[in-house]
């Protein structure tokens, strides 16, 4: 146990050593990183002090602006940044106490509006640019009359490890994106679940094809 | 607290385009909870018990009508409601009784001609490019509909897709161009 914490303690030492010299070599990035820093934790408070049900975990770098909405449940894990992306921020919008959102850690979030009123579930090291992030075919009327169709009804969504969601794409309700798979740009995912590395495209998703595969062809 | 600000917003927005043009009528109990912005020299109808909203949280929440020309008309039917939607006209886009519309964009022209110049429309008619959005339907976020279209009765389009040709009533599509996945039953 204590060689583990020395370890723990060795290991942040050579890291802060390592930003050090980095940070000396670029002070421009520097000063922007830190100010992100500051930026994070400024969110991390303010939501702490606003909404209970917000939990952000330290560091969190946001580059932008960081809005969350709602009376749902949101988690975002260790490690995260928020890029601007088209002038756009991180935006999350819940409905009701039973939504919620949980983010893993060393998450790149530039862009991505969240809108949820069941369950979103992002796991470690996602990537997203401009996307849209949708469980409901209509978000206004999801508890409304046409939410008891078969098609418009709230179901979970799943992004896996590693995976990166491309630009201008929507994953709607019902998609299962796989660990280290990639969303085209434009490609509208909805009730489709995906294999493993694989790249999914079109509008809407209809087949998924494997990178290993396509790297072959491409050679 | 939410209402009473919508109700302050509608007055003034009344007051900012109605009580000089006449061209533009907004019905009884309008509810504007985010901006409204109508530019043109067309003339602009909303019916009554409509609200026009944004997304929450987003930082672009007005909702846009802007007409092109002279003769342009835009007409918005009862219980609508609008989160966001942007809408250019030139020739005339029709809006049915409880609609609800979120974030797509309607245009019923090109704007520009396919010549090297860009300079004007050529062989667009009026009735060719009117746009009518029937009773009931329902329009995902990020969607855009063409000129030209009729969308039936209680139709549903998914976010996404694009419209280019018309769709039947009762029928649900989504993709690029959209594609009619399903019926829906006269019962349900």
């Amino acid at each position: 146990m204590k060689r583990n914490k020395v370890m723990l303690l060795s290991q942040s030492l050579k890291r802060v050593i390592r930003l050090f010299r980095k940070s000396l070599s670029n002070p421009i990035l520097a000063c922007q990183s830190s100010a992100a820093l500051a930026r994070g934790t400024f969110y991390i408070l303010y939501y702490k002090l606003t909404r209970r049900s917000v939990k952000i975990k330290y560091p969190f770098y946001a580059y932008y602006s960081v809005t969350i909405r709602g009376p749902g449940t949101v988690r975002i894990g260790r490690n995260c940044h928020v890029y601007p992306n088209l002038r756009e921020g991180l935006r999350i919008l819940t409905t009701s106490k039973e939504s919620q959102v949980l983010i893993g850690n060393n998450c790149a979030l530039g862009g991505a509006k969240i809108r949820c009123s069941g369950t979103v579930i992002i796991q470690d090291d996602v990537m997203t640019a401009n996307v849209l992030i949708q469980d409901s075919w209509f978000f206004r009327c999801a508890d409304d009359q046409k939410g008891n169709i078969v098609f418009v009804r709230v179901r979970p969504i799943f992004i896996g490890r590693n995976s990166w969601l491309s630009l201008r794409s929507c994953v709607l309700g019902g998609s299962v994106i796989k660990a280290d798979s990639v969303v085209a740009a434009g490609a509208v995912t909805w009730e489709y679940e995906g294999k493993d590395y694989s790249l999914l495209s079109g509008n809407p998703v209809e087949l998924s094809i494997p990178i290993e595969r396509m790297k072959k062809l491409l050679k | 607290m939410k209402e009473l600000l919508s109700k302050i917003k509608s007055t003034y927005y009344r007051i900012r385009y109605c009580a000089l043009n006449r061209k533009i009528y907004f019905g009884r109990n309008l509810k504007i909870y985010g901006r409204l912005e109508i530019k043109g020299k067309g003339s602009v109808r909303i019916g009554d018990n409509c609200s026009i909203t944004g997304m929450q949280g987003e930082r672009d929440e007005t909702v846009t009508l802007y007409t092109h020309s002279k003769h342009a008309v835009i007409v918005i039917g009862t219980n609508a409601m609008l989160c966001g939607t942007k809408i250019g006209c030139m020739h005339e886009i029709e809006i049915g009784n409880d609609v609800l519309i979120e974030e797509a964009s309607i245009l019923d022209t090109d704007f520009h001609s396919v010549e090297r110049d860009r300079s004007s429309v050529l062989n667009e008619k009026r009735d060719h490019c009117k746009v009518r959005i029937g009773n009931g339907v329902a329009i995902g976020a990020k969607s855009i509909v063409m000129k030209g279209v009729i969308i039936g009765e209680n139709a549903m389009v998914g976010p996404g897709s694009i419209v280019c040709r018309s769709l039947p009533p009762g029928c649900i599509a989504l993709g690029n161009p959209a594609k009619i996945i399903s019926k829906l039953n006269s019962s349900s």
